[in-house]
């Protein structure tokens, strides 16, 4: 989405994509309304007016915005939202308003900021404006244009969530971002990806083989994932825009589990060497791998830290998968996990304090959290079920992982306190290999 | 004597004709490419093999042979290329949980697998390595291609060239009971061995 000034508005109005305009105060990180590091954070109360269309012509695609929005900010776990309906009695009749002139009559509501908003369909775009007022200080806070395609109403309304997280958080939103993920409700395993907000499924692969571990390039543009169509588990690359498949690694036996590099100029995947599998580190461009790992052991399931330096992983060469981290320029190892026989799947959070993992306790799959130095474990899940994949959203606030609690596997959020899971999207079918995008731009 | 030299040409012609058969690539089933003379004596149904060969103790390895080429059938996983040849007379062998060790029990079993692989010199054989659904799906890929590893090992280890060996790990993609249960795991920690055209 590209940002215009005032003066190129008319400009803007003519791209048939969807453009932002600014119209408040240029974005800064300015009064910071919620500490999301509170530990006893308590969600923050917005008062959300009724969206409707700029001349009541059609309210529906207005009020279907605002809808997508409120449940955004609900499933995050940081807002309190308060609809038109549970307004203090002056306020209500301004509740359709995109302006709230007279800010007094929200004194003594106990809620500090509002939303406003309006959209409508002028020809073939959809057009549209929103507005936050701080209701303490009594002060318009921040309003954008939007301009975009009517198909992309859902993802401007993520867009306008984002903003009240930003405005209000002074972090940025994930609410359009994605989590590809493996199902096998057609019969095969194919990749599907789908909204954080469990909305708009889409099935990436349809090639009928067994298609798993699906992982994202560094840009968001692209899936990696492994297939077996030429009966070997070679790698694969779909560009998500032209849907274009390519084989990109297809060396005998295992082709799999790639980790970008946060700077997006390598990789770490799983290759078979000697028997085993081993982690090798790859350059974008370059014609050769770098072997990362030796011996007669498997080294699986690579993780980038957020700088770039370090990786964690699994391997069984203490005779058991046991969670490791190694410095990539040194190649010197660590390992991490000594409780249990059997830690798998580590993902390093993008914050770079904690790196999660599944761990078996007993006969359950449970998820954990380790400090990369090795000293602190923390519990995540509970539970008569399997909690397993655990994978971080690119802000590091919430984890998506596969779970067995309805019997089935299924993908379920949660914020990384362990609180707000719920279960991403219902459908027939199992559920596996989740993995979280980073930023789309 | 004359009898056991008569047998041993049989056996001779029905490796030919069955490797021949193998190698024609518009092929989809392979047909029992025997003579009517041999049917006669070999056409035992898999149980019967027992009580009416034994005595003699002369066709036994002959007849388990033909019996594994007409146990042969022609299968294709789907969405996966290419045609193989499974046979249920080649059993799979098992494994504990994380684990790729052969057992005693397994070993008798490749034995045996491999005493009817063993004349059938062309023949390239895949062996699968398979895991149960618990734990990661990468680790598994890893812990399946351990597994293929060791059974493939175990055969070079028995006299099978190591050019006509491939190894393919499914994971745990490939479950053969796909209950979420004990027995059901156990049946999924295998090694399964196929037959590839040459």
């Amino acid at each position: 989405m590209k940002i215009f000034s005032i003066a190129k508005s008319r400009l803007a109005f003519l791209l048939v994509f969807a453009v932002l305009l600014l119209i408040g105060a240029p974005f800064s990180q300015g009064k910071v309304y919620l500490n999301i590091n509170d530990p006893d954070l308590v969600p923050f109360p917005i008062a959300v007016a009724d969206f409707t269309s700029p001349r009541r012509t059609n309210d529906i695609i207005a009020r279907n915005i605002q809808n997508v929005l409120c449940n955004d900010l609900m499933l995050s776990g940081l807002f309190r939202v308060i609809g038109s309906k549970d307004f203090p009695l002056k306020a209500k009749k301004d509740s359709i308003l995109l302006d709230f002139s007279d800010l007094d009559v929200w004194d003594g509501s106990g809620v500090d900021v509002v939303l406003t908003g309006s959209f409508g369909i002028v020809g073939n775009s959809l057009i549209g404006k929103f507005r936050l007022y701080d209701l303490v200080e009594k002060k318009f806070m921040r309003g954008l244009r939007y301009e975009g395609k009517i198909k992309d109403w859902r993802h401007i309304a993520h867009k306008i969530a984002n903003e009240v997280v930003a405005q209000i958080t002074g972090e940025e939103g994930i609410f359009d971002t994605k989590i590809a993920f493996v199902s096998n409700r057609t019969g095969n395993k194919e990749i599907y990806l789908i909204d954080f907000d469990g909305e708009n499924l889409i099935q990436i692969t349809h090639n009928g083989s067994i298609n798993i571990l699906p992982r994202w390039t560094a840009d968001g543009k692209k899936l990696l994932y492994t297939s077996y169509m030429k009966r070997n588990p070679d790698l694969y690359a779909v560009d998500l825009s032209s849907r274009e498949n390519y084989r990109i690694s297809y060396q005998t036996g295992i082709n799999a589990s790639p980790a970008w590099s946060p700077d997006g100029e390598k990789m770490v995947l799983m290759l078979k060497h000697n028997d085993r599998s081993h982690l090798f580190l790859m350059k974008v461009g370059a014609k050769k791998s770098i072997r990362l790992t030796s011996g007669k052991v498997n080294y699986t399931s690579p993780s980038w830290s957020p700088d770039g330096k370090q990786i964690t992983f699994v391997s069984d060469r203490s005779g058991n998968p046991q969670i490791y981290k190694m410095d990539v320029d040194t190649k010197k190892m660590e390992r991490l996990t000594y409780h249990g026989q059997y830690n798998v799947t580590p993902a390093w959070s993008p914050k770079g304090d904690w790196i999660a993992f599944c761990s078996r306790q007993g006969q359950l799959f449970t998820i954990f959290f380790i400090t990369p130095d090795g000293r602190q474990l923390r519990q995540l899940t509970y539970g008569a079920c399997n909690n397993e994949e655990p994978t971080w959203s690119p802000e590091g606030r919430y984890l998506a992982f596969s779970s067995t609690r309805e019997g089935r596997s299924a993908i379920y959020v949660m914020n990384v306190n362990g609180t707000h899971q719920r279960e991403l999207v219902k459908f027939q079918g199992e559920a596996m290999n989740p993995s979280w995008s980073p930023y789309l731009k | 004597m004359i009898k056991r030299f008569q047998g041993l040409i049989i056996f001779i012609c029905l490796v030919g004709f069955w490797v021949g058969g193998c190698a024609s690539k518009t092929k989809t089933k392979m047909e029992p490419m025997v003579t009517p003379e041999i049917k006669e004596e070999v056409k035992v149904e898999p149980g019967q093999i027992e009580a009416e060969e034994k005595p003699t103790g002369i066709f036994q390895s002959e007849v388990t042979e033909t019996d594994l080429e007409q146990s042969l059938v022609a299968k294709k996983y789907p969405g996966i290329e290419g045609e193989f040849f499974d046979s249920s007379m080649l059993k799979d062998t098992h494994f504990a949980f994380d684990k790729s060790d052969l057992t005693p029990l397994s070993r008798n079993i490749l034995t045996e697998n491999v005493s009817l692989l063993k004349k059938f010199r062309d023949v390239k054989i895949q062996i699968e390595g398979h895991c149960d659904e618990r734990g990661s799906t990468g680790y598994n890929l890893a812990l399946g291609e351990r597994r293929a590893a060791s059974v493939k090992n175990y055969l070079i280890s028995l006299g099978i060239s190591s050019n006509r060996l491939s190894t393919i790990s499914y994971g745990e993609e490939m479950p053969i009971d796909p209950r979420h249960n004990e027995e059901a795991w156990a049946k999924n920690r295998r090694s399964h061995m196929i037959l590839m055209e040459k």
